[in-house]
């Protein structure tokens, strides 16, 4: 079984997927939008995280427990790795307690900028992802990702096996809105977020939730209360309890269960000074 | 300020006859904040006895809150960072006190005997080991992960809430470099100077609170 994965690895074809090393309870890959690396052209990877039945990974804001995933990258000299875009996440509760992450799988996606020259047929992107898989207890986890793409001068090719897995995750990054506008004010316990469509949006929103982009900042584990006002909605966030002062800025995502009535895009960024 | 208390009391009793204190301390939960009295609370630790915060007045306390199967609590005593700061602090008068908040049969709950046997091998140095199985301390602290650290100045207000230093991880290595909030916090108050960092983002474990 060992000597089949070695010899696998060591013939693996061009195209072929990645080796998966395992874990326990998260197997991670490295996964190619693209089928080849054209010189100076940008393009897409993920770490892609897989996670046993039950176990999560965390968001960049873990929420009142856990750590992100990090991705540490070794790449070929004059390639550039972008930041994670992390794809809104889900919410899961606790007694007392919220955590914000991914179940299932997720696809961590990373732009890879290519220098504009380099001598060579293939490259290799290697990077060493740490992650921490909780489900009641929490085992941290690491992982050395490995893929090997051929560069061609040509406009490279969709990998079909993946590709799907990257549009479904790119409708989960949140983006700018230019129809919606939002502003935050502050109560002695709450933060309160004003979201306002543009004329002719129309949408009805029965759950929106704010996932704050640092920990700290509100009480997660708190019901968000949603209302509709004369020209959108009110979001009443109960703020951290332990908190050394004011916060100034409001930033993060806010996610509405029924979407913001232009698109399939649930979620939106937010990130505004508070009133 | 006596007279609205004595008018609310009142008032209270005049409302609510039939609730006891007990029951409206519970609708209105006291919760910890920061530059606030810290809330009292009684805990049995390991060995059967009773901590009161109460009778600590006067002195500096430590909460840390602990689950001894927890891979970032074991990172601080694994690499006898924690040992080290209860030995430093203990020895110049400062209460240590550990809270565990695991609910009974979740990870980190342990019969008294497994506590003390390990609390032992460790070579822990804590005041004590306090037992919180309902979570109410827990709670009331708004302790969210172990480790979470508060510290408590003589005066018995609230001067540190939070992470226990700057190196969110469970990995041993992240310890040698990183900045200790509840040291650094200590030895700023212990000499009379500000605090610098009242608050830095707890890391670690979710607390295994027992479902309400």
């Amino acid at each position: 079984m060992i000597l089949a994965a070695v010899a696998y690895w060591s013939f693996a074809p061009a195209a072929a997927p990645a080796a998966r090393p395992h874990t326990e309870k998260v197997r991670a890959e490295l996964v190619s939008e693209v089928t080849s690396v054209r010189p100076g052209h940008p393009f897409w990877v993920a770490v892609r995280l897989d996670m046993t039945d039950g176990w999560h990974v965390n968001w960049i804001n873990p929420g009142d427990a856990g750590l992100a995933p990090t991705v540490d990258w070794q790449l070929p000299g004059g390639f550039e790795a972008g930041d994670i875009q992390w794809p809104y996440p889900e919410r899961f509760t606790l007694p007392e307690l919220s955590i914000f992450g991914y179940e299932r799988s997720v696809l961590l996606m990373v732009e890879i900028r290519p220098p504009d020259a380099f001598a060579a047929d293939r490259v290799a992107l290697e990077a060493r992802v740490d992650w921490l898989a909780c489900r009641e207890v929490c085992i941290p986890g690491e992982a050395r990702v490995r893929i090997e793409l051929p560069v061609a001068p040509s406009r490279p090719a969709m990998d079909v096996k993946w590709a799907s897995e990257f549009v479904a995750t790119r409708r989960r990054i949140p983006k700018v809105s230019s129809t919606w506008r939002f502003s935050a004010r502050l109560t002695d316990e709450h933060i309160i977020i004003n979201a306002v469509p543009s004329a002719g949006t129309v949408t009805r929103i029965e759950e929106m939730i704010f996932y704050p982009t640092a920990q700290g900042v509100i009480e997660n584990a708190v019901t968000q209360e949603l209302k509709q006002t004369a020209n959108g909605y009110k979001l009443d966030i109960a703020r951290a309890r332990l908190s050394a002062g004011k916060p100034t800025r409001v930033s993060g995502v806010l996610v509405s269960r029924e979407g913001w009535g232009h698109d399939e895009q649930k979620a939106l960024e937010i990130d505004v000074p508070v009133e | 300020m006596k007279r609205w208390t004595l008018l609310s009391l009142a008032l209270s009793l005049v409302l609510a006859p039939g609730l006891d204190r007990a029951v409206r301390a519970e609708q209105q939960p006291v919760r910890a904040t920061l530059d606030k009295a810290a809330p009292g609370f009684m805990l049995t630790d390991a060995r059967g006895n009773e901590h009161s915060l109460a009778d600590y007045k006067g002195k500096f306390v430590v909460l840390e809150w602990t689950n001894m199967d927890c891979p970032f609590v074991k990172k601080h005593y694994k690499s006898g960072n924690m040992q080290k700061l209860q030995k430093t602090f203990t020895k110049q008068g400062v209460v240590w006190l550990r809270i565990s908040s695991s609910a009974v049969n979740t990870q980190g709950y342990f019969p008294t005997a497994d506590i003390k046997r390990r609390v032992k091998e460790d070579k822990a140095m804590q005041t004590a080991y306090l037992i919180d199985t309902a979570g109410t301390v827990g709670r009331m602290y708004g302790a969210r992960t172990t480790p979470h650290m508060f510290v408590i100045d003589p005066e018995g207000m609230l001067i540190y809430a939070g992470g226990i230093d700057d190196k969110p991880s469970a990995k041993l290595e992240t310890i040698d470099g990183a900045t200790n909030y509840v040291s650094e916090c200590l030895q700023a108050a212990m000499n009379d100077k500000p605090v610098r960092l009242k608050t830095a983002p707890p890391y670690g474990c979710a607390i295994k609170y027992a479902k309400k």
